[in-house]
C-alpha cells in the first residue's frame, strides 16, 4: 500500500492533549449505566433463540456422542448375559449331570433319604425327561398320589 | 469441549463464577449455548463498542442498534472464531466492518452529537460566538474523516492506546495507524487553522 510506505518515514505520534479534549467534547458524555443495562437487556432478547438452538445442538450431540459408548455397553452386558444363561441351557446332559450331584449332596443330609436318593438318582441317571424327575421328587402335578398314599395307610 | 458441554448441560460451574473466566473460557461456553457466558461477554466489552460505534455513526440510537447487530452477529459467527486468538479484536474487527457497512447502506439520522459542550469560561458574546463556529466547524470536520480514521485518532488521542494496540484492535498495520493518524489530525488542524489565526 502506498501509505504503508509513506506512513513507514511517520515516527509514533506524540499526543496532542488540546486535540483530545476537544474531540472528547465533540464526542459528548459516555452513556449512562442505565442505558447500557437497557442495550445490554436488547441484546440478550435478540440472541436468546439462537442460544436455546446451540443447547439444545449440543444437548444432541452430547447424547450421540454418549451412544455409542451406551451401544457398545449395552451389546457388551448383552454377550455378559448370554454366556452367563447360556450355562444353564447348554444341553440336557449337563443339566442331568449338575442335578444329580446336587440331589446326591443334598439327599445324603436327609436321615432316611436312601429311598429317595436311589429314586432321584434314578430318575435322573435314566436320562428321564425333567417332568419325570420331578414326578419322581415330588410327585405327579395332579395330586391324586397324594390320595391314594394317605388311603393305602 | 466433551468436558464443557457436560458442565453446561450439568450446571457443575456456577453462574456467579461465569464474570471470572476469560474472553476464552467464556466464548468456549457461548459455542454450548450458556446464556450466562453470553451476557458475561456482552458486559465485558458493551461500553467499549458503544463508543466505537457512536464515533463511526455519529448518533447513540445508531451506534445501539449497531451494536447489537455486532454481538448477535458475533454468537452467529462465534464457530469461526480461532480460540488461540483474542476475543477483542475479533468482536471490535466485526462491530467496525458493519459500522462502515452501515454507514455506506443506511440513511443516518442527523450526526449531531447528544450533548457535550466545549469548557464554557467565556465571558462575552462575541467570544461565545467563536467557540460555537469553532465547535460546530470542528464536529463536521471529525464527521468528515473517514471511518478508520475517525476511530484511529480517537483511539490514540481519547482513550490513550498506543499505535501498536490500535493495529491488533483494528487488524491492520502499525504503520497504517501512523498514516490514519497523521492524515486524520492533519484534516482536524486545517479545519480549526483559520480560527487560530
Amino acid at each position: 500500500m502506498i501509505h504503508e510506505r509513506r506512513a513507514a518515514g511517520l515516527a509514533e505520534p506524540e499526543r496532542d492533549s488540546q486535540l483530545a479534549r476537544a474531540i472528547r467534547d465533540a464526542e459528548g458524555p459516555a452513556p449512562g449505566r442505565a442505558r447500557l443495562e437497557l442495550l445490554r437487556a436488547r441484546i440478550a432478547a435478540a440472541a436468546f433463540a439462537a442460544l436455546e438452538a446451540r443447547r439444545e445442538r449440543t444437548w444432541w450431540e452430547w447424547t450421540s456422542r454418549w451412544a455409542r459408548t451406551e451401544v457398545a455397553l449395552a451389546a457388551a452386558a448383552t454377550i455378559l448375559a448370554a454366556v452367563i444363561g447360556g450355562a444353564t441351557t447348554i444341553g440336557r446332559g449337563e443339566i442331568m449331570g449338575d442335578t444329580t450331584v446336587a440331589l446326591t449332596s443334598i439327599t445324603r443330609q436327609a436321615p432316611g433319604a436312601e429311598h429317595f436318593d436311589s429314586v432321584a438318582a434314578r430318575a435322573v441317571t435314566a436320562a428321564a425327561s425333567s417332568e419325570q424327575v420331578m414326578n419322581a421328587l415330588v410327585g405327579p402335578a395332579s395330586g391324586e398320589w397324594l390320595l391314594t398314599a394317605a388311603v393305602l395307610r | 469441549m466433551a468436558s464443557v458441554a457436560a458442565r453446561t448441560l450439568v450446571g457443575a460451574v456456577a453462574p456467579h463464577d461465569v464474570p471470572n473466566l476469560d474472553d476464552r473460557e467464556l466464548v468456549d461456553r457461548v459455542k454450548h449455548g450458556d446464556v450466562t457466558a453470553y451476557d458475561a461477554l456482552v458486559r465485558r466489552h458493551i461500553r467499549h463498542a458503544t463508543t466505537i460505534a457512536r464515533r463511526l455513526l455519529g448518533n447513540v440510537e445508531d451506534a445501539e442498534d449497531l451494536v447489537q447487530e455486532a454481538f448477535v452477529r458475533a454468537l452467529d459467527r462465534i464457530e469461526s472464531f480461532d480460540d488461540s486468538r483474542a476475543f477483542a479484536p475479533w468482536f471490535f474487527r466485526l462491530l467496525i466492518n458493519a459500522g462502515i457497512n452501515a454507514r455506506k447502506a443506511r440513511a443516518l439520522r442527523t450526526a449531531e452529537p447528544d450533548s457535550g459542550e466545549f469548557p464554557s469560561r467565556a465571558a462575552n458574546p462575541l467570544e461565545l460566538t467563536e467557540r460555537g463556529e469553532i465547535r460546530d466547524r470542528f464536529i463536521a470536520a471529525l464527521s468528515s474523516l473517514p471511518p478508520r480514521q475517525r476511530l484511529v485518532i480517537s483511539m490514540f488521542e481519547v482513550d490513550g492506546l498506543s499505535t501498536a494496540e490500535i493495529a491488533r484492535a483494528l487488524g491492520i498495520t502499525r504503520e497504517t495507524v501512523r498514516w490514519h493518524h497523521h492524515q486524520a489530525r492533519q484534516k482536524l488542524r486545517d479545519a480549526l487553522a483559520a480560527f487560530r489565526e
